[in-house]
């Protein structure tokens, strides 16, 4: 088998006590900067890349990959102790997440968070490995008529984020939309609803408005309800999954790495859509749907292993065609071409052993991040066991510092706080924030393809469902109007069944 | 380099910090003695893109030759905008400086209120670097010349889809001097970054791009994209393209030049000191060699002064003052 | 049901949520007013906004009138203290890091939200503010080079 052969140079490649070393160091900086709320891959890799002008390209790429991937798993940790999403994939795993932690099970969730992880990072790296080119080839296939359907799909799913009222939902779902639309209008370079603020030139950042409404908003809350918080501080039970967790969790973590490999090959909101895709199916196919928001395993499981999975193939792209799908790999792109390396569709032919090499490693990361991940388990619990009075102003300062260092202004800090206020007033009114947050996400991304496809089809809106031009988008649309039925008809059949009663 | 060597590294960088804090501390600001606390580089651009990596590479090696440290700290923002008002406000000792592109001179068209003056809030100390764009279509775009896709855009160029990166990027204002020199318009596509449009591009769901050559070299040498011209005067090593100048469009150019400023008033021995470490860098192999790999060319003895800067700036800011108002864009 | 509760808002909940929504939509819509709503394609810069404005009035108005139609919880009552202490002090970071610095601006900042707590303790929360500022001067700027003033700059 080919493949075999290759993965085996890979290793020979990666397994040096050098590479290793090298993939330790940046998994364990990775960890810090994810569970870090606010700091970012991104800021982090530009910081180090300096570094890396002396080490061998191999080396150096293997490195910054360990970056990446640690952020992603040090992140889901902040999101499921403190309920603060440092990025977009992580919001849904702060649903669930933080509930558990709530109710002791903090250990649980971060453990098997990390072991669905594990497993989604080794299925996505074989896929890669096996499958790159051809998958490359789906996500090309995909236009922006087909993008802007595949959004439209993804809001429909939003709605069932919610643990309450499906219209409230829907609310603040047209809420993020409204707020993903501030900034400069992409096209005419026209300010839209910025104050005439520069700082909000370039739209609100997401950081900005996860850490206001979820992290400052739930420290808000906790401080109100003193009962809540000792729950959280003392009440730990083991900090390991039982067998039957392992067990309700299996089918789970399956399904979310098939989903988030899949969406991880198209560039922008791939990781995010993977992981509320997986908590929608999981909800969905859920015996006790009603569990979901209260601190459900699968609810954990499935979103996680989906957006560790996404993280993965998003590589595919990049080591493909050479084009970079998000911002960490733009500056992967960047360290390749400092040490003179062109990446595209040449450099399995051309550099085999960074090629095989790089791939190899990333199961050698993900790896080293279980194992450096499971025993933190217990440290992280016991973080828990601080003093709340302690621990609060610690994740505000944590979280100040990292909103600064996103563009050096002092206005996004403002910004936060602002957004600290909005969220405390949607928790006193029983909004839920999180089908906002991924509404937001989405919006930019929605509204940019929308354009392009209308200005490519000339202003025709017929397009999106022309299943000569496009198929998917046809599929896609289809597919979102059955499930926006099937998702209103509960709730109005509620409705009727009470208004009867009454 | 090993992983130990890193964190080696990352202890001497803590100790230089410390250090350089306790000399702040201390208040010692004697004049002639520069630089007293690390030189902080501004960048307007996100950590990273090729802005980032060019002004890294020079902090670097600036840093050596000044015998002090030399930070990058980005302020993206307002199409770099925010980060040019910064430095134009900042304390004019040459502890503080800019790296800027040709949207230092666009933006002065593009926004009709800046908080500064891009020419006279500043105090040039020399060009830095100069790259060329390579026009490139998807590569079954039935034109076998430049001349032939020149003509066919002129003959009907609202069927010709162009993509660009968002108003003001550099993709935006190449696409804008070709429509404005063939006196036609194309049918523009406006994507979030040049990444998904040379996505769009291979796939063959859009004709046009110009993009930097550092990002779409790649495709090019794969096939995926058919290049035809670069855009700066002279032909590009790593391409054997013509140039658009000497395809149809007399005298036509237009690169991405980086500068170094530092805010007005900043004492002339300082811009002097700067000057030569700015100078000292554009002589260092390894800043060649990783320019050479960006496909950018290092600016020569005589642009990296001053007034070639100043000359420079001045010269691009009136001739895309024209370009934008004709093409009626604005940020504002 | 008594004619004198039914008269009364059910779900205050709700219904001042609504309200809210259709206020910040409103106010959205006042923002793109000179916007284009449609250009040469059918799309321009103000489309996107508008038509997710309107969205927004819609449903916040059927937010309001399922409030009234529909018995809910009463708004628990807003914690100023919390408020002030929290937010203020992400406010005051904010507006002294420029100047001060981190080893300058984190003190007050830590103690400020400190003052949430009803179980505040002045000393243990004073020792508490200078470790933690200590420990992220060194952490963010030192170690993960992280572009933040340190120092006070004058």
């Amino acid at each position: 088998m080919e493949l075999l052969s290759n993965l085996a140079y890979g290793f020979s490649v990666a397994a040096t006590i050098q590479n290793i070393l090298l993939c330790l160091l940046g998994a364990l900086v990775g960890t810090l900067i994810g569970v870090l709320p606010g700091i970012g891959p991104v800021a982090t890799i530009a910081m180090l890349l300096p570094i890396t002008y002396k080490l061998d390209p191999t080396g150096a790429l293997i490195m910054l990959a360990g970056i990446y991937y640690g952020a992603q798993y040090g992140g889901s940790t902040t999101a499921i102790l403190v309920n603060l999403p440092g990025e977009s994939s992580s919001v849904v795993t702060a649903l669930d997440g933080h509930q558990m932690a709530k109710k002791g099970r903090a250990g649980a969730a971060l453990a098997i968070a990390a072991i669905g992880s594990f497993i989604a990072g080794t299925f996505g790296t074989i896929l890669i490995a096996a499958l790159g080119k051809p998958l490359t080839e789906i996500a090309q296939a995909f236009g922006p008529a087909d993008y802007f359907s595949l959004m439209v799909l993804g809001l429909v799913c939003a709605v069932v984020l919610a643990s309450g009222s499906v219209l409230k939902a829907l609310a603040m779902i047209f809420l993020g939309l409204l707020l993903s639309t501030v900034g400069t209008d992409l096209e005419t370079g026209e300010q839209r609803m910025t104050f005439g603020l520069l700082p909000l030139a370039d739209g609100i950042e997401f950081v900005t408005l996860a850490m206001g409404v979820f992290g400052f908003a739930e420290i808000l809350r906790n401080l109100e309800q003193e009962q809540s918080r000792d729950i959280v501080e003392q009440k730990v039970t083991n900090l390991m999954p039982t067998r039957a967790d392992l067990k309700e969790a299996a089918p789970a973590v399956v399904r979310g790495t098939l989903l988030g490999s899949i969406l991880g090959i198209l560039p922008g909101g791939g990781a995010v859509l993977a992981a509320f895709g997986s908590y929608t199916l999981e909800k969905k196919l859920s015996k006790t749907p009603k569990e979901f928001g209260k601190g459900a395993i699968c609810g954990v499981a499935g979103p996680e292993s989906a957006n560790n999975a996404a993280a993965q193939t998003s590589f595919i792209p990049l080591l493909t065609l050479g084009i970079p799908p998000n911002a960490v790999m733009a500056i992967m792109v960047g360290a390749m071409t400092i040490h003179g390396i062109v990446p595209g569709p040449q450099i399995m032919q051309k550099q085999p052993d960074l090629f095989w090499g790089m791939i190899a490693s990333m199961w050698i990361g993900n790896l080293m991040l279980v194992i450096i991940n499971l025993p933190l388990v217990g440290l992280w619990v016991r973080l828990l066991r601080v003093p709340y009075r302690m621990l609060f102003p610690a994740i505000l300062i944590f979280c100040a510092i990292g909103v600064y260092s996103i563009n050096n202004q002092p206005f996004d800090v403002m910004l936060t706080a602002f957004f600290g206020l909005c969220g405390y007033v949607l928790i006193k009114l029983s909004f839920e924030p999180a089908p906002m947050l991924v509404a937001f996400v989405l919006g930019k991304l929605m509204e940019e393809k929308l354009r392009q496809a209308m200005l490519l089809s000339r202003g025709d809106p017929t397009t999106f469902v022309s299943f000569s031009q496009h198929p998917i988008s046809t599929v896609l649309i289809i597919v979102s109007g059955i499930l926006l039925v099937l998702a209103v008809t509960p709730s109005l059949r509620k409705k009727r069944d009470e208004v009867f009663v009454e | 380099m090993s992983g130990v060597e890193i964190f080696r590294h990352i202890r001497r960088r803590a100790a230089l910090a410390l250090g350089a804090a306790a000399l702040v501390l201390a208040g010692t600001g004697a004049a002639g003695a520069f630089p007293t606390k690390p030189v902080t580089i501004i960048v307007p651009f996100a950590a990273g893109g090729p802005s980032d990596t060019i002004a890294r590479l020079f902090a670097a090696s600036m840093g050596q030759t000044l015998g002090g440290q030399v930070i990058v700290e980005n302020v993206a923002g307002a199409g770099s905008t925010i980060g040019i008002g910064r430095v134009a406000k900042a304390a004019p000792d040459g502890h503080t400086l800019l790296v800027s592109h040709i949207s230092h001179a666009t933006t002065a068209s593009l926004y009709k209120t800046l908080t500064y003056d891009p020419v006279g809030d500043f105090a040039p100390v020399g060009m830095m670097t100069d790259g060329a764009f390579v026009l490139v279509s998807r590569k079954d775009f039935p034109a076998g010349s430049v001349a032939e896709l020149f003509q066919k855009i002129k003959a009907g160029g609202e069927k010709i889809s162009y993509a660009h990166a968002g108003v003001g990027s550099g993709s935006h204002l190449c696409g804008l001097m070709i429509q404005n020199a063939l006196g036609a318009r194309m049918n523009e596509i406006p994507y979030r970054g040049t990444g998904p449009a040379l996505s769009d591009i291979v796939s063959g769901k859009v004709d046009l791009l110009c993009d930097q050559i550092t990002s779409a070299l790649p495709q090019i040498q794969g096939g995926s994209v058919k290049a035809h011209a670069v855009t700066s005067k002279a032909p590009v090593a790593a391409l054997k393209l013509p140039t658009v100048a000497e395809s149809g469009i007399k005298d036509f150019e237009i690169t991405i030049w980086h500068g170094l400023y530092a805010p007005k008033g900043t004492p002339a021995d300082v811009i002097a000191k700067l000057n030569g470490a700015l100078k000292a860098a554009l002589k260092d192999p390894t800043i060649l060699k990783r320019l050479d790999t960006l496909s950018t060319i290092a600016a020569t003895e005589k642009q990296a002064n001053p007034d070639f800067l100043r000359q420079r700036l001045v010269a691009e800011i009136a001739n895309w003052k024209g370009i934008i108002e004709k093409a009626g864009i604005k940020a504002e | 049901m008594s004619d004198h509760r039914s008269q009364a808002a059910r779900s205050p909940q709700d219904i001042v949520g609504g309200l809210a929504l259709i206020l910040i939509a409103l106010l959205a819509l006042y923002l793109v007013n000179h916007l284009p709503a449609s250009g040469r394609v059918g799309f321009a810069s103000g489309t996107a906004p508008r038509l997710f404005a309107y969205g927004l009035v819609g449903l916040g108005a059927m937010v309001m009138i399922t409030g009234w139609m529909k018995e809910g919880p009463h708004i628990e009552r807003f914690s100023f203290r919390g408020i002030i202490a929290i937010l203020g002090s992400v406010v005051l970071f904010a507006l002294m890091i420029r100047t001060f610095g981190l080893a300058v601006s984190g003190i007050p900042m830590v103690l400020l939200a400190g003052t949430a707590a009803r179980d505040i303790r002045w000393k243990e929360a004073l020792v508490f503010a200078i470790a933690l500022t200590a420990f992220c001067g060194f952490l963010f700027p030192i170690a993960l080079g992280q572009p933040i003033p340190l120092w006070p700059q004058f």
